[in-house]
This record gives structure tokens, sequence and C-alpha cells, in this order.
């Protein structure tokens, strides 16, 4: 017990000594370090050598710190965010909203799909709220249709490193008929899973751009399957694919390079 | 492996990634191997300091605003920040495309400063995101101007490929740094993300030493071969404007 609660303080006086650093005094050295946080010279200098290695801190060439670039790249991760967000979220509701489904925007990450928002859709009847927030790649649609635009390499990649593990009735366990859908998607700018995942689920993608000109991102509409029948897929897709084109515009994306 | 409360707290915050910003409780417990208990704990204490935040619905933890705050701090105390940010933005207004100032961090390139073009969003960079050096124009003219030491031992860490047309053969490498110095500034075409683009020029210091980039990274379709010329004329011109502030910051 004892133990936890130096740790709790570890992490406290660690956080402490992070937030001495202002604009009036950016520079800071051990000792005064310590003597504000109230620590002794040896506990101070564990916690400043754990923040030093983790780049959290910088030494100067007199030995005194200022903080690092670690820091920043916490602050661009706010920011980027909360511009992903603004730009995402109406598109999402009207979406969610005309299709009468549960919408998502997804992002790949290493071999999984994550989505960043849901939009829950008003059915009374909601069988998902299983599905987690990280998927993989393969029996999702969204995660095939940001794995097609990846490019040859990084498609090969994936395959080598992980293994087509069946998750639904129709998960494609095998590499070569991977390959050969995720071709026909780039084709045909959109993906469909049809119980790839889980029994009785259908999800379709279209990939969004921004101003590179790459696929970054993927919106997916997810249902059951008694009510997004194969009938109306082509409708899902022609939406999807409108809302698509209004995030990527934000996104920056110019309209005269067409996808696929 | 084993690490200390302070080193699982910082892992904590770094699983807050642009990709996933927010993540509950016993997300954070599994990926960092943790128990849920400690995790509670780590959180309670960040949380307490205001580095992360809960939200009241869904439960989820953010980063906080004292990263905002710092992150200020980091930006305002840094000479080459402020010494580059008018040249920056006049760049960016010549050539209507994100510009960057780029630095290196061990074997990283790290954006210390951007400026996004009329382009509302970027997904591909924010600041301080963390680049590999070998296939982004920014890693690759900063290399060039590194001691052959810290080159080899770049080198020996493999170069991993993002793309078909990234270099992954060290004498390859080598010869374009060669270019690199010789021309005064690096092209980048598709080498990290397909489709994307990029073009860096050196920024000295007032011992004459390579320590920083100016960046700018845009669709291929903006930035290419046609287009490089008069862009590279521009990202000359501003890096040395910054050479010279710094110079003056200096003195």
């Amino acid at each position: 017990m004892e133990k936890r609660d130096y740790s709790l303080s570890s992490v406290r006086n660690g956080m402490k000594i992070l937030r001495l650093f202002t604009a009036d005094e950016p520079v800071w050295g051990v000792t005064e370090m310590a003597e504000r946080v109230g620590l002794s010279k040896s506990s101070a200098h564990r916690l400043i050598a754990t923040l030093h290695k983790q780049g959290y801190l910088e030494r100067e060439k007199n030995g005194k710190y200022r903080l690092g670039l670690a820091l920043l790249s916490l602050t661009g991760i706010i920011t980027a965010q909360t511009e992903l967000y603004r730009e995402s979220l109406p598109i999402l509701k009207e979406l969610a909203e005309e299709l009468g489904e549960t919408v998502h925007i997804n992002v790949f990450e290493g071999s999984h799909v994550v989505y960043l928002h849901k939009v829950e859709c008003k059915q009374p009847v909601r069988l998902l709220s299983d599905i987690g927030k990280r998927n993989p790649a393969h029996c999702s649609s969204a995660g095939k249709v940001l794995l097609a635009y990846q490019g040859q390499e990084a498609i090969c990649r994936f395959l080598q490193k992980n293994e087509l593990r069946s998750y639904g009735p129709n998960t494609i366990t095998d590499p070569e008929d991977l390959l050969d859908n995720l071709m026909q998607i780039k084709r045909q700018g959109y993906s469909i899973a049809v119980e790839e995942m889980h029994e009785g689920v259908v999800s379709i993608a279209i990939p969004v751009s921004d101003y590179t000109g790459g696929v970054t991102a993927a919106i997916s509409v997810v249902g059951p399957l008694q009510r997004m029948t194969e009938n109306r897929f082509s409708v899902y897709v022609k939406t999807l694919q409108k809302s698509g084109r209004k995030l990527s515009e934000k996104l920056g994306y110019i309209e005269s390079v067409q996808l696929g | 492996m084993r690490f200390t409360s302070l080193e699982n707290a910082l892992r904590l915050l770094d699983l807050l990634s642009v990709d996933e910003p927010e993540l509950g409780i016993y997300e954070m417990a599994e990926r960092l191997g943790i128990a849920d208990s400690t995790a509670h704990r780590l959180a309670t204490t960040l949380m307490s300091e205001g580095f992360i935040t809960q939200d009241p619905n869904t439960k989820l933890y953010r980063l906080g605003a004292s990263v905002l705050a710092l992150g200020h701090v980091v930006t305002g105390q840094s000479k080459l920040y402020t010494a580059s940010k008018a040249a920056l933005q006049l760049l960016v207004n010549q050539s209507n495309e994100t510009a960057h100032i780029g630095v290196l961090r061990e074997f990283d390139v790290v954006y210390l400063n951007k400026i996004e073009c009329s382009h509302p969003i970027r997904l591909l960079s924010h600041l301080g995101k963390r680049n590999p050096v070998h296939c982004t124009s920014s890693g690759q003219v900063l290399l060039a101007h590194q001691p052959s030491s810290y080159i080899n031992a770049f080198l020996q860490r493999g170069l991993e490929q993002y793309t078909s047309r990234t270099i992954t053969d060290p004498a390859a490498l080598l010869k374009r740094l060669e270019r690199i110095k010789e021309q005064g500034f690096s092209f980048c075409e598709e080498e990290m993300h397909e489709g994307a683009s990029s073009l860096s020029a050196p920024v000295r210091n007032r011992k004459g030493q390579v320590t920083a980039c100016v960046t700018l990274a845009g669709p291929m379709q903006r930035i290419n071969q046609y287009t490089a010329s008069k862009l590279v004329k521009l990202i000359i011109q501003t890096a040395n404007e910054i050479s010279k502030q710094l110079d003056c910051a200096g003195r």
C-alpha cells in the first residue's frame, strides 16, 4: 500500500516539475526544482532523468533544463483533433439522420481500424453496441477501404504481419482473395462487408481524402442485415459518397483529382 | 519490462494520439499492461494536475489544458520559433502551401512550427509530430548536413519502407544526401505518403551549422517537378531570412 501511495506522488511531482516552467521562468536547475516542489535533490533527480529521457525536458549546456518537444507533440494532438472533430461531426450527424443507421469516421492505426466518432441512429434496435472502437482491418468495410488505398507495399506488409483471422461467417481469410477484394474496392471506390465481422451485420464504407490527395479516413455505415438489405446497397453507397466528398473538400482535398 | 509510475504516466499521455484522442480506463490499462486500479490511480493523478481531462458523459479521457499551456511555453521560448514566425507566414502567403519548421531530435524530424495554407485541414502532420528522417524532405536536408558519424549511426538503424518510392538502400540515400548538399534543397515525392510531396531548405545558426529546415508539403498535384523551381526559390529565400533573424537574435 505504501508503495502505491509513493507511485502516485512520483507522478504528481513529475507533473508539478513540468508545470514550474512558464514563459517568465523557462529554465530551471535541479536544485531549484527540488526546492520548489519540495523534494530531496536525489528524488528530483530521478524524476527529471525520466522526463528528460522521454523528451519532456531538454538539457542545456549549463546543465539546466527547459521544456522538451514531447510537450509540443501533445499540443499538436489537441489542435489537430479539435479541427477534425469540428469538420466531421456535423457531416456525420446529417448522414446518420439521412440513412437512419449508425455511422462512423475511421482512421487506420497499425493493423487496426479505429473510429474517431460514432453517431448512433435513432432506431430502437441497435444490435451493434458491442462493436468496439478498434477492429481488425481485414473484415470491416472501413478497414478494407483504408487498406485498399494504402498502396501495394503497405498492403503486402499488412498481409505479412497479420493473420487473417475469421470473425464472421464471411470473413476473408485467404490473402489472395483479400488482395482481389481490395483491388475491386479501389476500382469501385467503396467497400461492402456482409457478415465479415459479425453474423447478421453489414457495413459499407467510402474513402475520405485530405489536402495531400491521399486517403486518410473512411466514413462507414453499420447496421443489421434485416434493415440494410442488398437491394438498398447502392442507395447507401451514393449517400455515403456525397458525405465523403463534402468532408474531403473541408479537409482541403481538390475535387479535380478523382479517386479510383 | 518494468516501468516506474512516472514512466507509465508519460506512456499514458503518449497513448492519447491524433488517431485516438480519447480512451477509457480499461483500454489504457490493457495497452500499458498494468492493472485497472493502477491505471485509474495514474489517470486521477494526471487529471488533478490538469494533464488529462475526463468527458463527464462518456467517461473517456483526453489531453487537458495544462498541456496546451506548456506547449505555448515551448514555442514562446524557442529562439527558432520566434525568429521564423514572420518569414514562415510570408512563405505561406506567397506559396499558398502549408509550411513547417523542422528540427532533428535523436533520429527523427520534429515539426516545431506549422502554418496552414488556406486549405482548412491536414491530417498528415501536426505540431510536434515526429517523422522518419530518410523519407521526408525535411529529414533528408537535415541529415545531409550532419557529421558522418551521425549519418552512419542513423544508417545502421535500417531504412524502413513506407511507399514504393522510399529509399531503402543506404548507398542510394548517401548519394541523395550528396546531391541535396550540392543543390541546397531537398525534394521528396511520395517517399512517405502516396500522393504527397515536400520541399525543404536548410536554416543555419550563427556558426553556419544547419540546425533546422523550412519545409513545404502538399499534394503532388501542386508540388511537383513543374512547380518545384518556383517553390524552391521561395523556401531558400525563407530559410536564408530565418538564418539572418537567428543571427540577429544571437547578438
